[in-house]
């Protein structure tokens, strides 16, 4: 009892001070690092958490905890091995991937070639209606796998391009060559399943376990802690038999918000230890509030002005170069967006290799003067009007531009807003009338590629505005088929070359990753999808 | 009594059928759109995964027949599946008590704050209370909760953390009074006003003055005979506004996080996910129904004058 009591007074001292020591620890910076840790990190709700039907920032960043991909990006943005020993090929047609040994899921299932292969077969079959399923579109078989007539069965339900060779490797034949093939691999599409996700892994085609996304089961360095809580959090710990890089943390929390204002007072609050976007309202105070725990990196995102084809208004190239050239972008850059977007002057990003400054030239340029001299030479219209998206944050950019160019050209110009992105996608392809209007690109994966195949091919995904050059065309295509990346890039400038002379859109801004973080965190880096790097992430005191 | 309640309840089927029509009729007919372009975001959609999506939600068929496929799983209980795949009812279950704790909170906040200064006042008419709390309600009225919400987070969670700045999920009742309040907040003043002209209407009535004119304490004249029946209007008052608390805690619950109802209905609607829409509003139909059957209940047990046949 005595010597109970007396412990008892000599412990409370030793606590307080312990007490004291962590508070110390945790005030500043440089405090060490905390290995067992959990940061939180905020996220909005995901859609999906199955690597082939997630899509969105929210469920991209809990499956980065959860899964390893098969290439990173490093500084440079070049792909390095992540989870595979070596990726080859000769002809950029059929290449081998060999993975790492050693690699276990969560449940302690080996990593195996039928892993990925699985996965990306459920992926790439039509009928499941993955959110993903045109990544796979460059694989061999994948139209046998999606009819172009939509409810038919189709014939296959695997890709013939997969092949398992052993348990380790497997290969991958492409439809045609595509130098950029080791880079696409870093996406969340692609990402391996283990045989506990499959109803049954010898069916065909296989069928996911109905609750399997409630948690995920992955090959990543964390693994999930429950279930996925819907509309509140998602929690992961470190697997500890992770056989990759270990990350510095011992779990991550997601924290789910419905609105970014209140993601951020938790931020101000030390509630949150990661914001990934600061909102555009709270910019002009975020100095103040974070200091040096304010950061800003360049994010792949791309806006740009469209002119539809089909508007007989445009048709005259230097209307559309006028127009370019009314548009002071430096002062929307930084009067509406705070500095938190860039100026663009070419149309690919600069987080992308081959990336050029001012491709665009003199049509970029903000040149008042110019700008109305040639509008009225080329008789351009005398009212404009510029669609937008009334769902999206974009009202204040698109009338301040609208406002531009009445002063610069003399014209009128309205800014016309419809209710959702779906709406305006569905006028374009209607043809109606809707002006010039605006659109945004995130890159896929890291390559000048994503930012000119799709959205100016004449059959490119996302070419909603139907421009159509052959020569373009084929400069992709022999970027896509070169040896190197060196001599495909070359191609792509050539390519990019033809868009400055063509301006079927008018680059505006490149979009930058403005986050912050709380005192209880540090290396804190947002990668180049968005996602918050989990491996440099440390948790202090 | 019985008939009354049955009579009651028939008149309920119909309004429940006619306002669901409505939000259908406005959700699906109403030019939507595409929700499946809505759903891809800004990416493009697949033919395949567009015809999945169109056939398993009867996206082509016409607006009756999807109607009746409708009416027809409702009567089974089963609310059908978001846009996402995931199950209506057990989203709705999932974000019900969250908001029904919140509305629980701001009505207490009505009564307490509301009632009893209206009650007060009401006795005390053209006194300091009476004319201070009236220039109060004025300010709080004119202040929106677009407003009044945020600007609480910041004094009261922010800079001043005596409240947490957002709530978790599911919320703890403490994480619930600061949002609470502010929701209250907007119904303190009319409940105010409705119970001080209540009051000030029945001190004048000849009830009261026989009473007092036969000698009865001046507390049991207020007590049992102005209180009793000043309460009917504000009973009313109050029932309906639980009914919309329910669905109305839209801003409250977006600036404080709170995944409720109100949440849920603004995050489908932007996402254009129909389904859940009219599912999460046929519910609300249900609760305000109720809410407003209790309300006519209680009205006899106030005022005995009032019997249902």
């Amino acid at each position: 009892m005595q010597v109970r009591r007396l412990a008892a007074w000599a412990a409370l001292p030793l606590a307080v001070t312990l007490g004291l020591t962590a508070c110390g620890k945790s005030g500043g910076d440089s405090g060490s690092a905390n290995q067992n840790g959990v940061v939180s990190i905020g996220i909005s709700e995901p859609k999906h958490l199955i690597p082939t039907n997630t899509a969105e920032t929210g469920g991209s960043q809990v499956l980065s905890a959860l899964f390893a991909p098969l290439v990173d990006f490093d500084e440079a943005n070049k792909p390095f091995e992540v989870a595979a020993q070596e990726i080859t090929t000769t002809d950029n047609k059929t290449w081998t991937v060999k993975l790492k040994d050693g690699w276990t899921f969560h449940n302690g299932e080996p990593v195996t070639a039928d892993s990925y292969i699985n996965a990306w077969n459920y992926g790439a079959y039509g009928p499941n209606a993955q959110d993903n399923n045109y990544f796979f579109d460059k694989i061999e078989g994948y139209k046998a796998m999606n009819p172009a007539e939509a409810t038919a069965t189709p014939e296959a339900n695997t890709l013939t391009g997969l092949k398992k060779v052993d348990d380790k490797t497997f290969t991958v034949t492409l439809s045609a060559p595509f130098s950029e093939f080791k880079s696409l691999l870093g996406y969340t599409a692609f990402y391996p399943l283990p045989k506990a996700a499959w109803e049954s892994d010898t069916a065909a085609p296989l069928v996911l376990k109905k609750d399997f996304e409630q948690a995920p089961v992955g090959n990543g360095p964390f693994k999930i802690k429950g279930t996925w809580q819907h509309d509140s959090q998602v929690e992961v710990e470190k697997y500890d038999a992770f056989a990759g890089t270990k990350p510095h943390i011992g779990g991550a929390l997601f924290k789910i918000y419905q609105n970014s204002d209140a993601e951020y007072a938790d931020l101000l609050a030390n509630n949150l230890d990661v914001v990934k976007q600061i909102p555009t309202e709270s910019l002009s105070t975020v100095q103040g509030d974070l200091g040096d725990r304010f950061q800003q990196s360049p994010s792949s995102s791309f806006t740009f002005l469209a002119f539809p084809t089909f508007d007989p208004r445009f048709k005259d190239v230097d209307v559309r170069k006028a127009i370019s050239m009314a548009i002071d972008r430096e002062e929307i850059a930084n009067k509406i967006f705070q500095g938190s977007q860039k100026a663009a002057y070419s149309f690919t990003s600069p987080v992308v290799a081959g990336y050029r400054d001012k491709t665009c030239g003199t049509a970029c340029e903000f040149n008042p003067t110019e700008a109305k001299s040639l509008y009225e030479k080329a008789k351009g219209p005398k009212e404009l009007n510029i669609s937008y998206n009334a769902d999206g944050p974009h009202k204040q950019w698109v009338e301040a531009t609208c406002n531009q160019l009445k002063t610069n050209l003399g014209v009128d110009c309205v800014a016309t807003p419809e209710p959702k992105f779906a709406d305006l996608l569905t006028k374009v392809k209607a043809k109606e009338d809707v002006g010039m209007f605006r659109l945004g690109w995130a890159f896929d994966y890291p390559s000048m590629e994503n930012y000119l195949g799709p959205l100016y091919s004449t059959n490119g995904s996302s070419n909603y505005y139907g421009y159509s050059n052959p020569e373009f065309d084929s400069l992709v295509k022999a970027g896509t088929e070169a040896p190197t990346t060196d001599e495909a890039i070359k191609k792509y400038q050539e390519a990019e070359d033809i868009l400055a002379k063509d301006l079927p859109v008018l680059p505006l801004r490149f979009g930058q990753n403005v986050f912050g973080h709380s005192t209880k965190v540090k290396n804190v880096a947002i990668d180049l999808f968005t996602r918050v790097d989990l491996n440099k992430i440390e948790s202090v005191g | 009594m019985f008939r009354y309640l049955v009579r009651r309840l028939l008149q309920m089927i119909l309004v429940f059928l006619g306002t669901t029509f409505i939000v259908f009729a406005l959700m699906f007919a109403g030019g939507e759109g595409d929700p499946i372009q809505n759903l891809a975001g800004e990416k493009p959609v697949s033919a395949s995964q567009r015809a999945q999506l169109i056939e398993k939600f009867h996206l082509n068929d016409g607006f009756f027949e999807r109607y009746w496929y409708y009416l027809k799983d409702l009567v089974t209980g089963n609310l059908g599946e978001s846009l996402t795949g995931r199950d209506i009812g057990t989203m709705i279950a999932e974000a019900f008590p969250a908001t029904a704790m919140l509305a629980t909170i701001a009505i207490l906040v009505t009564i307490l704050f509301g009632v009893s200064a209206g009650v007060i006042a009401g006795i005390r008419r053209g006194s300091i209370f009476d004319n201070s709390t009236l220039v109060l309600t004025l300010v709080i009225i004119g202040i929106p909760t677009v407003v009044l919400a945020p600007l609480g987070q910041l004094l009261f969670g922010v800079k001043f953390p005596i409240f947490p700045a957002t709530a978790n999920n599911p919320p703890t009742w403490y994480e619930l009074i600061l949002p609470g309040i502010v929701l209250g907040l907007l119904s303190v003043a009319t409940a105010m006003r409705l119970t001080r002209a209540s009051v000030a209407e029945n001190l004048r009535a000849d009830f009261v003055r026989t009473a007092k004119s036969k000698g009865m304490p001046g507390r049991r004249v207020i007590g049992v005979h102005v209180l009793r029946n000043s309460l009917i209007p504000i009973v009313t008052f109050i029932g309906v506004e639980l009914g919309s608390l329910m669905g109305g805690a839209i801003i409250t619950e977006r600036v404080f996080n709170i995944s409720g109802v109100g949440n849920l209905l603004y995050k489908n609607l932007r996402l254009g996910d129909a389904p859940v829409v009219i599912g999460t509003v046929s519910v609300l139909v249900i609760v305000f129904l109720v809410a407003n059957l209790i309300v006519d209940l209680l009205y006899a047990v106030l005022d005995p004058r009032i019997r249902y046949e």
